[in-house]
């Protein structure tokens, strides 16, 4: 045991430091807390400082007194926080600009006018309400294109960047024209907005019988976990494996190709080195898997989500890992041994890649339908069972405790088996040297020792 | 000479458990496929002794020191080693350093040597590891990476790691191949350091002179049969001064068909002569004196090279078998 333990420590080591993991444990976390820094940063950097635009309005001026009016509430309590009184947004500064001459020589010059304004940096840009806004143009569904500029609000600026505020006059303007319609017709505005109020459609999780007798609703947010959480676990278990069996894999070529291999036998049996091999695999990916845990939650809980991370479905998650580990780590590190160079663990590798993307294949219907037949079915092809099981694990209401139980038998005796066929690879393959062996050296091996 | 005389096996004991021998190896036969490596071999190694594996490559002596290591396992036969036959791998208290050797290239010295003392169970490994690096001339390398190393000092590296954790038998295959003559010195001297401490040295080399200098017995395996086994003494005395080493004036004098000389070797300086059994030096003498002018002439045994390439040249004269235990 000592020896394992001693094996175990220099492949952690070796692995921990390679070049891979670091990439891997630095660029994950990287990218998640990247995701919140970024917004949080662009936040920051949000142009607080005032923008003034002129609005040019050719129906009298009194909708460009409300939009003014408006740009002041705006100012007051939606560009600064309400809590800490923190500029978090734009104010807007709005300069009411009487129109010139309706003759379109007039209306083009003041619109250059303008124009040279904004081009200066005096303006961001300006907007020129037409004269027949108010007017009703009796078709609704016609297309913006063909929709006369003197029914319609204009907008110039050098930049196209200006969505934020021509989103809001849009709105601004469209309500408080509604309500003018309103008026005219003889219609109470404000009962037309309680007319109007709309009713929330909300998604709920299935209700279930609690062992009190109480009937109750599966926590909310079921439905993102139902699309998102299992695919995300099984990418993450697969990434985990990948990255802490292929140095394993890559450490045995070496120690066949540097000559390594039969020092270590001079100390140790096969099956210890064999074992240490195993154990420093499954530390690597263990470590990976504490450190994106660890970072998906904050990121779970940033986003009000850390819930659907049971402490249960997380020791599912481990040990099933850790099953997944041996059957994986085991057949990497027999491909090692059989291979000549890192060349032919490539073609060895193949079918142990295609066997390990099952459970990718399956993701849609498990996603549909997580108890259904086709899940069901593909739980039971042992190489999958641990993604599978831990996948459809994560969606309520869960997988039945006998197909659990059933599981984690078939993935042990599954488990026990790849161990010792490896170990059998292992020892043949460690002292070969020159040519890789063929897929049917493998079975020979295993079978003849 | 007469402190020598106790190590010669009278009476070899291939028995296994018993103390006088580091390894008994009896009976042992072990075949890949068709190929029969090892056949039918027995070999005792007294302790405290330095015994050099010889032969030709591929006759046998790398399959036989990993069937000592238990890495193989023979067909039949029984094999002890420190008097335990048990079918486990590895002992801590055995050391090999096998002809194919590497180190991880990533890994500082000091950090190879602490990971194989460790392996063979040596707690306190920090003195013996500072200790070695000293004696081998590496103390300023310890920090270095292995792949900063040259040859000549991984091959130092090497030894170090085999021999870090104090073992009772060392099992060296080919140790000193590929090293300069300074380099080769260190490692000789550490070598009968190791002897003079009580361990049993066993090791491979197609280095005859390594082999006679610093050898107690000598084994050598042909076609996976012993061939040759005893100390050096006893081996000469089963050949005799069958060897003629002769100077001639000039270079043409011709030297075939000499009565008596069963082989002529053109060693550049020297010739060499090997008389058939019972042939008359002072013939062959007479003969070489009518050919040219004799500058040197000399009875000799022949040199373990020589008995080496006897056995093993491309068509044997004849495979002796090792003597029979009297």
């Amino acid at each position: 045991m000592r020896k394992i333990w001693v094996v175990a420590r220099r492949e952690y080591r070796a692995a921990v430091r390679s070049k891979a993991f670091i990439v891997s444990i630095v660029l994950m976390p990287t990218m998640m807390f990247g995701s919140i820094g970024i917004q949080l940063l662009f936040k920051k950097l949000e142009d607080t400082g005032e923008k003034k635009f002129a609005v040019v309005d050719r129906t009298g001026g009194e909708l460009a007194a409300e939009l003014a009016k408006a740009a002041e509430k705006y100012n007051q309590y939606q560009a600064v926080d309400p809590e800490t009184k923190k500029q978090v947004a734009s104010r807007i500064l709005i300069e009411v600009v009487p129109p010139s001459d309706s003759a379109p020589d007039a209306v083009a010059a003041q619109r250059y006018e303008l124009s040279q304004k904004v081009s200066k940096g005096d303006l961001e840009g300006f907007l020129e309400i037409g004269p027949k806004v108010l007017d009703v143009r009796g078709n609704p569904y016609q297309p913006e294109e063909k929709i006369d500029d003197a029914q319609a609000i204009r907008f110039q600026a050098k930049k196209p960047t200006q969505r934020g505020f021509t989103a809001w006059a849009e709105q601004t303007l469209n309500a408080e024209i509604r309500s003018r319609r309103f008026r005219d017709r003889g219609i109470d505005p404000a009962a037309v907005t309680a007319a109007q109020e709309p009713v929330p459609l909300k998604y709920h999780a299935l209700t279930k019988l609690t062992p009190t007798g109480t009937y109750e609703d599966a926590k909310e947010g079921a439905q993102l976990a139902n699309f998102f959480l299992p695919a995300v676990l099984i990418a993450l278990m697969f990434m985990v494996i990948m990255v802490g069996a292929t140095p394993a894999m890559q450490g045995v070529v070496e120690e066949k190709g540097q000559r390594i291999a039969e020092v270590l036998l001079g100390s140790l049996s096969p099956f210890e080195l064999m074992a240490g091999k195993l154990l420093g695999v499954a530390g690597v990916s263990l470590t990976m898997a504490l450190v994106y845990f660890a970072g998906g939650y904050v990121v779970a809980q940033r986003y009000g989500v850390a819930d659907m991370l049971t402490p249960a479905l997380m020791a599912w998650f481990f040990v099933f890992l850790v099953l997944a580990l041996l059957i994986y780590g085991s057949l990497f590190i027999a491909i090692g041994a059989a291979a000549g160079d890192v060349k032919d663990t490539q073609t060895l590798l193949l079918p142990v890649m295609l066997v390990a993307c099952l459970p990718f294949f399956a993701l849609g219907p498990i996603m549909q339908d997580p108890n259904g037949t086709i899940a069901v079915a593909c739980s039971w092809f042992p190489f999958a069972t641990p993604f599978l099981l831990v996948a459809r694990q994560s969606v309520p209401p869960g997988v039945p405790i006998v197909q659990m139980v059933g599981g984690i038998v078939l993935v042990l005796v599954t488990t026990l088996f790849c161990v010792w066929a490896a170990g059998r690879i292992f020892r043949v393959g460690l002292l070969m040297q020159g040519k890789g062996a063929k897929l049917g050296d493998l079975f020979r091996w295993v079978l003849k020792g | 000479m007469t402190g020598q005389v106790q190590r010669i096996p009278v009476k070899p004991d291939f028995r296994g458990g018993s103390e006088l021998n580091a390894v008994a190896i009896e009976n042992v036969t072990k075949t890949f496929g068709r190929f029969t490596a090892v056949e039918d071999l027995s070999l005792a190694v007294p302790t405290g002794t330095i015994y050099g594996f010889i032969g030709p490559n591929g006759s046998g002596k790398t399959t036989t020191l990993r069937m000592v290591m238990r890495i193989f396992l023979p067909d039949a036969g029984h094999i002890h080693v420190l008097g335990e036959e048990t079918w486990k791998a590895a002992n801590d208290r055995v050391a090999y350093l096998p002809e194919e050797r590497g180190l991880y290239k990533k890994m500082t010295v000091a950090d190879v040597l602490r990971f194989y003392a460790e392996l063979k169970g040596l707690r306190d490994y920090r003195p013996a590891i500072a200790e070695w690096l000293e004696r081998m001339g590496l103390a300023a390398w310890a920090t270095k990476p292995v792949e900063a190393l040259s040859k000549g000092m991984s091959q130092k590296v090497q030894f170090i790691a085999t021999v870090i954790a104090r073992p009772q038998l060392v099992i060296l295959d080919e140790p000193f191949s590929g090293l300069d003559p300074v380099n080769a010195d260190v490692l000789r001297n550490a070598v009968l350091g190791l002897k003079k401490e009580g361990t049993t040295v066993i090791f491979s080399t197609h280095d005859m002179a390594v082999a006679e200098q610093m050898c107690d017995f000598v084994f050598m395996i042909y076609k996976g049969r012993k061939v040759l086994d005893g100390t050096l003494d006893a081996i000469y005395s089963q050949y005799g001064e069958d060897t003629l080493r002769v100077r001639l004036e000039g270079d043409a004098v011709r030297l075939d068909g000499l009565p008596g000389v069963a082989r002529v070797t053109d060693l550049g300086r020297f010739q060499e002569l090997r008389l058939f059994p019972g042939s008359d030096p002072q013939a062959v003498l007479a003969e070489l004196m009518l050919r040219g002018k004799v500058r040197h002439f000399e009875q000799t045994r022949p040199s373990l090279h020589d008995i080496f390439v006897r056995i093993a040249s491309p068509a044997p004269e004849h495979v002796q078998p090792a003597p029979a235990p009297e």
